[in-house]
């Protein structure tokens, strides 16, 4: 190699390293600006994201669908006696339904303002250990704002953490940065939920004395205001060294489809999952 | 061929293994909705960045390798210019180290391989364990990392093919 191609290669090494570290310097010090750029060009990149995933997603659909053939009988025989189970909750809801009208008419109590609910398919994942976030193929142009939660059929995903017009980015409730405030189980302990991007969030600053059970059931508790109260979280995955760890509701194997709901509304009912 | 047909044909046939190296990278990033593959993919972007800093280092100039990383950083929510900074890393290294790497058997390279990553894995956890200013639990990254190795023969070969069909014969397509 002669010394002007040597010389050149060194100063492109130079100058990427440069750019590389420069860059994570600006977006550690002007994340505002970043977090823009980032958010256009994920915009331009979400649709190729989306084509890109949903073969992916057809063909773990099918690699699933031959998985779950060989437990059909018995998945079969648990969703018959789930289903019976379901059936007196529904009954039960139905009653407490017509229960709770007829109490709100007695008390003229005004219902919350109806909020936008958005369904969204799940583009991106961060395929990385150090975030925790989704990209999700719904942006301003469908009503998601910054801040809005994020659930799926099985309980609280994360919250809306950047939008741009047709994607927007969700922080699980396992990344480092997501701090949740919940209730834990019976004696409804307040409790901090904070994510350190493994798949078990920790439980931190539990409220009293006597130590929270294997099982517990975990839930918003919408101190904050940023998550609704009564969302279903997770379950206490037990106590290894003194921290106590939460198994979320939500797969995050499996996250395909989810729901970003506004500010104030209850999007489950708890007591099902009791 | 004219002379500027050939330089075309030369230029779209080095560019072909960034543009694929930056497929494999949207598919990392995709989300696998598989039992157990949570967000902890292989790092497809290192695996290409080595294996062409080996076997056709002309394919893969740093800057490719730099954008490359700003890619996998920008659309997957981490810090910008974390992977860039491993990929600028793991290039130079691997470049300096070319001459032990190039035209051996593939155990060689995959052995090669696996201390590169080990080092460019260990480079993202201090970065990102600055960035953050906390420790970050090493768990996740050591599955990302065994992934990333056992993923590296299947794609190697794949290479290996690419490599022959691009550029031919003369390609160094590492004995397996």
């Amino acid at each position: 190699m002669n010394p002007i191609k040597a010389l050149a290669r060194r100063l492109a090494f130079l100058a990427c390293l440069g750019a590389a570290v420069g860059l994570m310097l600006i977006g550690k010090l002007e994340t505002v600006l970043v977090e823009e750029v980032r958010a256009a060009v994920t915009d331009v990149a979400a649709p190729v994201l989306d084509l890109i995933s949903q073969p992916v997603s057809i063909f773990v659909h099918y690699a699933r669908g031959l998985h779950r053939l060989a437990e059909l009988k018995a998945d079969n025989e648990r969703l018959r006696a789930e289903n019976e189970r379901l059936r007196r909750w529904q009954l039960h809801a139905q009653r407490l339904d017509g229960e709770n009208e007829a109490l709100r008419k007695l008390l003229h109590f005004k219902p919350e303002p109806a909020v936008t609910q958005v369904s969204a398919r799940v583009i991106a994942d961060t395929g990385s250990a150090f975030v925790r976030t989704v990209l999700i193929n719904a942006g301003t142009r469908e009503g998601v704002a910054a801040g809005q939660t994020v659930v799926n059929g099985q309980g609280l995903v994360g919250r809306v953490a950047q939008v741009a017009n047709r994607s927007a980015r969700v922080l699980l409730i396992t990344d480092l940065k997501s701090k949740v405030p919940v209730i834990v189980g019976e004696g409804r302990r307040r409790a901090i939920l904070a994510g350190d991007n493994s798949d078990l969030p920790r439980l931190e600053h539990v409220d009293g004395e006597t130590p929270v059970a294997n099982g517990d059931l975990v839930l918003t508790s919408g101190h904050g205001g940023v998550f609704p109260p009564g969302i279903p979280v997770g379950r206490v995955t037990g106590a290894k060294g003194g921290v106590v760890r939460v198994r979320a509701l939500a797969a995050w194997d499996q996250l395909e489809f989810v729901r970003v709901v506004g500010p104030g509304e209850e999007p489950f009912a708890t007591g099902m999952l009791e | 061929m004219p002379p500027i047909a050939q330089a075309l044909d030369t230029w779209l046939r080095s560019a072909v293994p960034s543009v694929v190296a930056l497929g494999f990278v949207l598919v990392g990033i995709v989300p696998w909705p598989l039992p157990g593959l949570t967000s902890v993919a292989p790092l497809f972007g290192l695996i290409a960045v080595h294996y062409w800093t080996v076997h056709r280092p002309v394919v893969m100039p740093v800057a490719a390798a730099f954008l490359l990383g700003i890619a996998h950083d920008v659309l997957g929510g981490g810090p910008i210019g974390l992977n860039a900074l491993v990929l600028v890393a793991t290039h130079a290294v691997v470049g300096s180290q070319r001459r032990h790497l190039a035209r051996r058997p593939f155990i060689v390279d995959w052995c090669g391989f696996a201390m590169v990553a080990a080092g460019a894995v260990a480079l993202a956890w201090l970065a990102a364990s600055v960035y953050l200013g906390q420790l970050l639990a090493a768990g996740p990254l050591i599955v990302q990392y065994l992934l990333t190795v056992f993923a590296y023969p299947a794609f190697a070969w794949l290479f290996a093919r690419l490599g022959l069909v691009l550029f031919g014969k003369g390609f160094d397509a590492a004995r397996v």
